[in-house]
Parts: C-alpha cells; sequence; structure tokens
C-alpha cells in the first residue's frame, strides 16, 4: 500500500510536471464548462422544488444566491485562465468551494423533504467534485498575472 | 498530455467509480476540437445564462424580511 500511494504521488507529480501549460489549460477549461452546465442543472432543480412547493421562498432565495455565486465563481475563473493568472483562477474555485461547502452544512439543514435533500446534497457535491478537480489541472503559480 | 493519459492519471489519482470515468470521458469526447477560448466563451454563456434565470426567478419572490426578524 505505501509503495502504491508513493507510486501515485510520484506518478502525479510527473504527470503535472509533464502537463504542457496549454494542455491543463484545455482540461481546466472544459472542466469548469463542466461546472457550469452541473450549476445550470442544480439551479433548475431548485426553481422546480420551489414551484412544487417543496421548499420555501426563503430557501429558494438562499439556494438561488449562492447558484448565482457558483457561476461568477466560474466566470472569474475562466476569465483568469484566459489571461494566465492561475493564482486568480485558483482564488476563484475556492470562493466557489466555499460557497458550496455553505449550501451543504447551513442550506440542506432546513430541507424537509428528503427526496429532494438527497437529490439537492448529490448536485452540490458533484459541483464540489467538479471544481475540486479543475484545481487539480492547474499549477500553483507564485507569480500571479503574466 | 492526450485525452487518454489525462483519464488515466484521474483514474490512478482519485480511484473514481466507473459512472464518473464515463462522464469524464464523455464530456472530453464533446468537447474536442473546440480551442480553449472557445471552450471558455461556451462556459461563460451557461453561467450568464444560470445567472438570467436565477434573476428573474427571484424577481418573482417577495422582498426578504430584514435581518433579525
Amino acid at each position: 500500500m505505501k509503495l502504491r500511494r508513493s507510486m501515485i504521488g510520484l506518478f502525479a507529480v510527473a504527470a503535472l510536471v509533464a502537463c504542457s501549460a496549454n494542455s491543463c489549460q484545455g482540461t481546466a477549461q472544459k472542466i469548469l464548462n463542466k461546472v457550469a452546465a452541473e450549476n445550470l442543472q442544480f439551479e433548475r432543480a431548485v426553481t422546480v422544488a420551489h414551484n412544487d412547493k417543496i421548499i420555501t421562498d426563503a430557501q429558494e432565495r438562499d439556494f438561488l444566491t449562492k447558484s448565482r455565486q457558483i457561476a461568477e465563481s466560474g466566470n472569474s475563473a475562466v476569465v483568469a485562465f484566459q489571461k494566465s493568472d492561475n493564482a486568480g483562477a485558483l482564488v476563484a474555485i475556492d470562493q466557489g468551494i466555499s460557497v458550496i461547502d455553505d449550501a451543504m452544512n447551513n442550506g440542506l439543514v432546513g430541507v424537509k423533504n428528503p427526496d429532494t435533500k438527497t437529490a439537492l446534497s448529490a448536485a452540490l457535491l458533484l459541483l464540489r467534485g467538479s471544481f475540486t478537480t479543475a484545481k487539480g489541472f492547474i499549477p500553483a503559480s507564485t507569480g500571479g498575472v503574466k | 498530455m492526450n485525452a487518454a493519459a489525462i483519464l488515466a492519471l484521474i483514474k490512478l489519482i482519485t480511484d473514481l467509480e466507473p459512472a464518473a470515468i464515463q462522464a469524464v470521458q464523455a464530456l472530453v469526447d464533446k468537447l474536442a476540437g473546440l480551442t480553449p477560448d472557445q471552450i471558455a466563451a461556451l462556459t461563460v454563456q451557461i453561467n450568464n445564462t444560470a445567472i438570467s434565470e436565477i434573476d428573474a426567478e427571484l424577481a418573482k419572490l417577495p422582498p426578504a424580511p430584514p435581518a433579525g426578524q
């Protein structure tokens, strides 16, 4: 197990080093595109739940506000990438993850319907996973904007 | 790094379930041929669609009560 983990770590480091700036950025952009699509689905699921009177006005307002922040974070990350600002992209993604965590830890608490709660939780987990995966393709940069 | 190598890396590091790997594969296939700038433009378009829908939906709601009430 130790040997496998060290091999995994070595492979990951080698892959990231070998990952050219263009290919990593391309992959990260594709994953951010996935995040955007997932967030759109989440936003629509919230609207449906509200129309079906499963969640309250306050809950819908809270979830949609967070979904808006996630979309804005996604756009900020995309723009930062295009300017080769890796640090800025990471900040934007971390902001998006923070909003998702807040929704999961606080927003979901008040949802009474178990099926809706499960569905929204799954959607948020998927979003979080995608954002985290995108981070994996962004080399940490101390230089900021090039 | 080609798409196959990326998928192999993801599986090795995260040990994803097969359904997740298929989802990533479908995404990579779907966006193949687009430049990063084209993908970025598409992403911004999707995010802006979400924002527009959210703003329209929020506008239908009654005003939020003042904090503390």
